[in-house]
């Protein structure tokens, strides 16, 4: 009787496996994408006819925002208008937040379908393009734009779409979104201290002096355990002194010898300026992320060096009469980078190859960035548009001008990331962090970037 | 009536089949994985052999991390050990409130590791204002009162403490699971005898918790060299460098945190290797703790 | 003087365990006070207290996490993903130990050496088996990998708990005639019972806070799981910046975790004691 009763147990056990196996919903299983993307290997061009009218089709979009952040409040929202002009697309989008390179990965190799993802778009660059399985958008850019005026290309800031085409200048990222970088104050309290906002270096360091013997008030703060925020100063200075590109060619020259160029080591020393003389926050080398912009809210620091999205992310941490300021990196003497040189920090759009549904997502993504679609983004993310014709949010206007005129754009971090992620990684941020909070002299960063520049092109 | 042998691959059946197919078929693979280099988008990865150990072993970021994650399974151990045995003794000199004491201590085990990681980093080790800090600014250390408790020379020791803080809890309850279970009677023996309480430690309880000490430990060991979610919330926008252990370091290196690096084979060598490591160090607190099994 | 000593040990003793109380008491007060403040106030007056107590960060955070199904949808998995793997690793851990097999210790440092493997690394392999399964976004999906992966190490402790029953037990069963079958289910799960709560309990608190595979497996958002909302709000913060909700949203997640611990840590105890007494 008992032996019975195990069997059945074993039994219902087994049945219960099965069931939960073949109960999953009723997704029809993923196309076999891998087979396709092998055939598909020579680049596939985006078409520029639509499809046959009424024919129903589903964009698969994977996005790495979250779904509580304004972008997808505003995603969702073209979506829906998107849906009156097109009913018969349905665009199925995922927020999967910031790891959706590392799940797209996983879901393609399982043989998923995903026609389309946002991310920064360096990341697309360093994936994507790189592996030659994007779609090319070259065709569809020189077609007219959604309203049918001008060429699509034509709607974005110049230099916004060059910035990360492939290496034979094919370009397949759809950036939208732009970020860029530099100080950051409260209006009201430098307005209420007399404080000007410096346009030279040695203006900085003035300024920074008079705040530090006049107030308890802390001319900057850092968080100084970010070590891509140390960076900052680090790429923003060299492109200062001589243009940008210089990091990048350092980092590409096998024999290590373009460290030897004086301006890497003046700008480590300008750098440990700010901390000697005291005008960095004390303690920053060991504020855990966001101590350090914190002391920005409660008007303990006087500014902060960093990415746009700031007074965004701060916006509900500060009182009620902080008026938001912004203003460029100031120039250096001697330098050849002017203060209209800014960074463009992007974020945007790429299809796979092997998508099924081309023309509906270059349709899609023509009616995402009409200037009133983009404004929509503007006012929720405070972020700027790589669309002409939006306006620049209030909070950040100082920059916003400065890119506007800019005749120079540099990508963040020199484009180290996506070029060579690893040696961005393991050698020149480790390198530079301590450079920066000085646990080694500017000379021994000389040495040990050279060093390590060659064994790291060795082990390749 | 006879045993009859078969029956027992019944017994294994269920496990043996989920484990095979869906544990180490993929480990194979992912073995495989190691002797190519293969980006996770890449169609067809390429064969290089031994390349990426060799790699690995000149990698001083990988050698850091090896260090990293010896650092926090030893310190760390002894840390959890050490408090453990002596909460253990503390909570079994029959205190009252025994259960409540144990309860508190183990409650930061359940807590989500984002959580601590934000009270830590921001609230106990701030310079400017945690509280750590302005204790001994109270107490007018000045020389503790300023010192950087998160900055890259000390990060790792700060974050080993918290460790050390969250899970010495878990590993009391399994300790005092095993102290319990030894009969009193053998301590009134040897009170009568007048052994004093430490002779009474070393000759009675330690030789008899060894069972649940090697499980203890050897789950502390895993867990070290696998733990992942803590560190790589720790700092917020990124796991600090000083903080890399293998497994973070291999996250990294494979799919990244904003940093398109993408190559899933070094990754995957970098998973052979920690597992080699875990099957050494398995070994070897075996033979250290020498199991016994006492019956009683 | 014997009396005086022996209090001046029990002072000493709790006097430790209170400080050592009070640091994890100052985290659990700051937690909930902070859930009630706003995020103007949070931390710029680090430990001033709330101006009122509203709940509004606690409805906030029930809705982003939605809550109701987050929380259903982890007591779901996580349960049946522990009862499964207690299902299948304790007779595997039987026949290993008792049952005399003849490739025992092979095969039991086989299941073994599944505890070192760095979960990262089967991402992809095992999505690519589960794809074709319809396993892929799916709970039983996931409820499949959560206990494939914890068989190593309950295999693991089950063997070690095992091994310490005395074996005339069974003998004694098996010359009353009991076969196979009927000595593990009335015999020896009794007496494991002890083990197999401590399986239980590990593996609960291991898979409730568990996120990453959960990240990975889960697409849509009907089927998140509790520890996964609650990182994709750390991770939003860099545009929200609401930390009081994430905040309000930890407090919620671990109401759940100590109602089950509180329940299943009785069970543990009074095993544990029942077993020394037999």
């Amino acid at each position: 009787m008992k032996k019975i009763l195990l069997w059945l147990l074993v039994l219902t056990m087994c049945i219960s496996m099965v069931a939960s196996f073949s109960l999953v919903g009723c997704k029809e299983k993923a196309a076999p994408a891998e087979e396709e993307a092998v055939e598909a290997a020579e680049e596939e061009v985006a078409p520029t006819e639509e499809a046959a009218v009424g024919e129903p089709k589903t964009i698969v979009y994977w996005s790495l925002w979250n779904e509580q952040e304004p972008f997808a409040t505003v995603v969702n929202k073209w979506i829906e208008d998107y849906k009156k002009v097109k009913p018969e697309i349905t665009i199925e989008v995922v927020y999967v937040g910031r790891e959706v390179m590392t799940k797209i990965m996983t879901a393609r190799s399982g043989g998923e379908t995903i026609d389309l993802v946002d991310t920064e778009s360096y990341v697309l660059k360093g994936s994507l393009i790189k592996e030659g399985i994007s779609l090319v958008m070259d065709e569809a850019l020189d077609a007219p734009d959604y309203k049918g005026d001008n060429p699509w290309r034509d709607s974005f800031l110049a230099g916004t779409l060059e910035q990360y085409a492939a290496d034979d200048g094919k370009v397949s990222v759809i950036s939208y979104n732009l970020i860029t970088n530099g100080f950051m104050y409260d209006k009201k309290l430098w307005r209420d201290n007399g404080w000007t906002v410096p346009e030279t270096w040695d203006e900085l360091l003035a300024l920074c002096e008079t705040i530090k013997t006049t107030s308890d008030i802390s001319p900057i703060t850092q968080d100084a355990g970010v070590d891509l925020y140390n960076d900052m100063w680090n790429y923003q200075i060299m492109e200062k002194l001589v243009g940008p590109g210089a990091i990048l060619a350092a980092a590409g020259d096998e024999t290590g010898m373009s460290w030897e160029d004086p301006a890497f080591k003046e700008a480590i020393e300008m750098e440990r300026v700010l901390w000697d003389k005291g005008y960095i926050v004390e303690g920053a080398a060991g504020f855990t992320w966001p101590a350090g912009q914190l002391l920005l809210t409660t008007g303990e620091a006087a500014m902060e060096l960093c990415g746009s999205w700031l007074p965004n992310e701060l916006k509900t941490q500060v009182s009620d009469d902080f008026e938001w300021g912004t203003f460029p990196f100031p120039e250096i003497a001697g330098g050849v980078g002017k203060i209209t040189d800014m960074e463009s920090y992007l974020i945007g759009w790429a299809a796979f190859n092997d998508t099924k549904v081309g023309p509906e997502i270059v349709d899609f993504l023509k009616f995402c960035t009409t200037p009133e679609n983009q404004q929509m983004l503007v006012d929720e993310s405070w972020n700027m548009s790589t669309i002409l014709g939006t306006n620049i949010p209030p909070a950040i206007q100082g920059l916003g001008e400065a890119l506007l005129d800019s005749e120079t754009l540099f990508s963040p971090h020199d484009g180290l990331p996506e070029a060579y992620p690893d040696y961005y990684k393991n050698v020149y941020l480790k390198n530079h962090h301590i450079a920066f909070i000085g646990d080694i002299t500017p000379d021994e960063y000389i040495e040990v970037m050279k060093k390590e520049t060659i064994e790291y092109w060795e082990n390749q | 009536m006879k045993r009859r042998r078969y029956i027992a691959w019944i017994f294994l059946a269920p496990s043996l089949i989920m484990y095979l197919y869906f544990f180490v078929y993929p480990t194979i693979e992912a073995i495989i994985l190691s002797f190519y280099k293969a980006s996770g988008f890449t169609q067809n990865p390429e064969f290089v052999g031994f390349k990426n150990f060799s790699k690995l072993i000149s990698d001083d970021s990988f050698l850091a991390a090896l260090k990293n994650t010896l650092l926090l399974l030893v310190i760390g151990g002894i840390g959890i050990f050490l408090i453990a045995f002596i909460f253990s003794l503390l909570l079994g000199s029959g205190i009252k409130g025994k259960k409540v004491y144990r309860t508190i201590i183990f409650f930061p085990f359940i807590i989500a590791p984002v959580v601590h990681s934000i009270y830590w980093g921001l609230l106990v080790y701030n310079p400017r204002k945690g509280m750590l800090n302005q204790f001994f600014k109270l107490l007018h250390i000045e020389a503790l009162a300023k010192f950087t408790f998160t900055e890259p020379k000390y990060v790792l020791w700060s974050v080993i403490f918290i460790v050390i803080w969250v899970s010495v809890g878990f590993y009391l309850i399994l300790l005092m699971a095993g102290i319990e279970r030894i009969p009193p009677y053998l301590y009134e023996a040897a009170r009568i005898e007048g052994a004093t309480e430490l002779r009474m430690f070393f000759n009675i309880t330690l030789p008899l918790v060894k069972e649940v000490l090697v499980i203890a430990i050897i789950f502390w060991g895993i867990n070290a060299v696998k733990m992942f979610d803590l560190l790589y919330a720790f700092g917020g926008i990124l796991p600090p460098r000083a903080l890399w252990t293998n497994a973070i370091y291999l996250y990294i290196m494979g799919f990244g945190k904003r940093d398109p690096i993408f190559q899933l084979g070094y990754a995957s060598a970098i998973g052979v290797v920690t597992l080699l490591l875990v099957i050494v160090i398995s070994f070897i607190i075996r033979k250290l703790i020498r199991r016994e099994i006492y019956e009683y | 003087m014997k009396i005086k000593k022996f209090s001046f040990r029990k002072f000493a003793s709790h006097t430790i365990l209170i400080i050592w109380s009070i640091t994890v008491a100052m985290l659990v007060v700051w937690m909930v006070i902070a859930s009630f403040k706003t995020n103007k106030t949070v931390f710029s007056q680090l430990w001033a207290l709330p101006e009122k107590l509203s709940l509004v960060n606690f409805s906030n955070a029930w809705s982003n996490l939605d809550f109701g199904r987050y929380t259903f949808n982890s007591i779901f998995v996580v349960i049946i993903s522990v009862a499964l793997i207690i299902i299948i690793s304790a007779p595997a851990s039987y026949a290993l130990t008792r049952m005399k097999m003849k490739f025992a210790q092979p095969i039991t440092f086989f299941y073994l050496a599944g505890m070192g493997i760095p979960v990262q690394l089967l991402f992809i392999p095992l999505f690519k088996i589960m794809a074709p399964l319809n396993l892929i976004n799916s709970l039983p999906g996931l409820i499949v990998v959560y206990v494939t992966l914890s068989i190593p190490f309950t295999v693991f402790l089950l063997t070690g708990f095992f091994l310490s029953i005395p074996s005339e037990l069974e003998d004694a069963a098996y010359m009353d005639g009991c076969n196979e079958f009927q000595t593990f289910f009335k015999i020896m799960v009794p007496m494991a019972t002890p083990g197999i709560v401590t399986a239980a309990i590990f593996n609960f608190i291991g898979l409730w806070n568990e996120y990453m595979l959960a990240l990975i497996f889960i697409t849509g958002k009907e089927n998140k799981t509790l520890s996964l909302g609650l990182y994709s709000l750390y991770s939003s913060l860099q545009y929200t910046s609401d930390w009081v909700s994430i905040f309000a949203g930890s407090v919620l997640v671990i109401i759940p975790t100590m109602i089950i611990f509180i329940v299943l840590s009785e069970k543990l105890i009074s095993g544990i004691t029942m077993g020394a007494i037999k």
